[in-house]
């Protein structure tokens, strides 16, 4: 089943990295939905049907960790599968982020985590696997 | 400690460049101002909580192009637009700033790392001197790259 993505960062190079990523990945890729910031996330989660959520942190508007707050208090969003990339790097916010229920990988990232990362999320398997 | 901490923002900016942008560089041992002999342009951040401080680039414009390209994954022959170039150097900063940053604190201290800016010559220069002017609490790296150089200063208030 493709997996329909949903990538929120402020930085426009970023997202497109991210989903090139993805698709090196070899996982089976769905429609690939982008934000800005959170509350375009948001919009975006209400509005599409998602199977992931990968975000940034530090955004304008509304960040990644509020994003992911106002998803868990959410009935319909609250158990959407959520990575977060980020240069984040202190093992505090890191440890309360993951808390949450989120997988967090840190900036700069190989397709490899980002594959191990989305089978562990979610138990979809790499398509290209014999 | 500001020796330590050049040493340390060669090795985590040369690393950053080599996998988000698989730019390749090496220690320039030229004169720091020769840089600007061609078109350069900068980019600063700034971060607070545990320790304030700032963090500034400068990129022969030149690179540029081959920045953005390279982490957007395009041809050889494809450039990307001014505002992708522009925004690339960002997220290079913001990437770099965030693998710093645990590296000086340590893992446990808490940043807050403040959306990066874009500068253009003549305020990357201004910004460049500004650092510069307080050598003892200033660390910088000087980077050779394929096309150009690239220059980092890092300070903590």
């Amino acid at each position: 089943m493709p997996l329909n993505v949903l990538i929120v960062d402020d930085s426009s190079v970023m997202r497109a990295m991210i989903a090139k990523t993805i698709r090196m990945s070899g996982l089976d890729l769905g429609d690939v939905y982008q934000a800005g910031n959170g509350q375009e996330g948001l919009e975006a989660a209400r509005s599409n049907w998602i199977d992931l959520v990968v975000a940034d942190i530090n955004m304008p508007v509304m960040n990644g960790e509020e994003m992911i707050d106002r998803m868990k208090a959410d009935p319909e969003l609250a158990d959407l599968p959520t990575i977060v990339i980020s240069t984040e790097g202190s093992s505090t916010r890191i440890e309360r982020l993951e808390s949450k229920g989120v997988k967090f990988i840190h900036k700069p990232f190989t397709p490899e985590i980002i594959r191990d990362s989305i089978q562990a999320l979610t138990g979809i398997g790499d398509s290209n696997a014999t | 400690m500001q020796h330590e901490h050049s040493e340390l923002l060669m090795e985590v900016a040369g690393e950053t460049l080599e996998q988000l942008a698989f730019m390749f560089s090496f220690p320039d041992d030229m004169d720091p101002d020769a840089i600007w002999e061609e078109s350069v342009t900068g980019c600063h951040v700034s971060f607070t909580g545990h320790t304030p401080g700032g963090l500034l680039m400068l990129i022969s414009s030149a690179a540029l192009p081959e920045l953005a390209a390279n982490m957007l994954g395009l041809e050889e022959d494809e450039t990307p637009p001014v505002d992708q170039q522009k925004d690339a150097l960002r997220e290079a900063l913001n990437v770099i700033c965030g693998n710093l940053l645990p590296r000086v604190g340590g893992v446990e201290a808490v940043f807050d790392i403040q959306a990066p800016e874009i500068l253009e010559t003549e305020a990357a220069r201004s910004m460049m001197n500004e650092y510069r002017s307080n050598p003892q609490g200033c660390a910088s790296a000087l980077l050779s790259l394929d096309e150009g150089e690239c220059q980092l200063y890092f300070r903590t208030n």
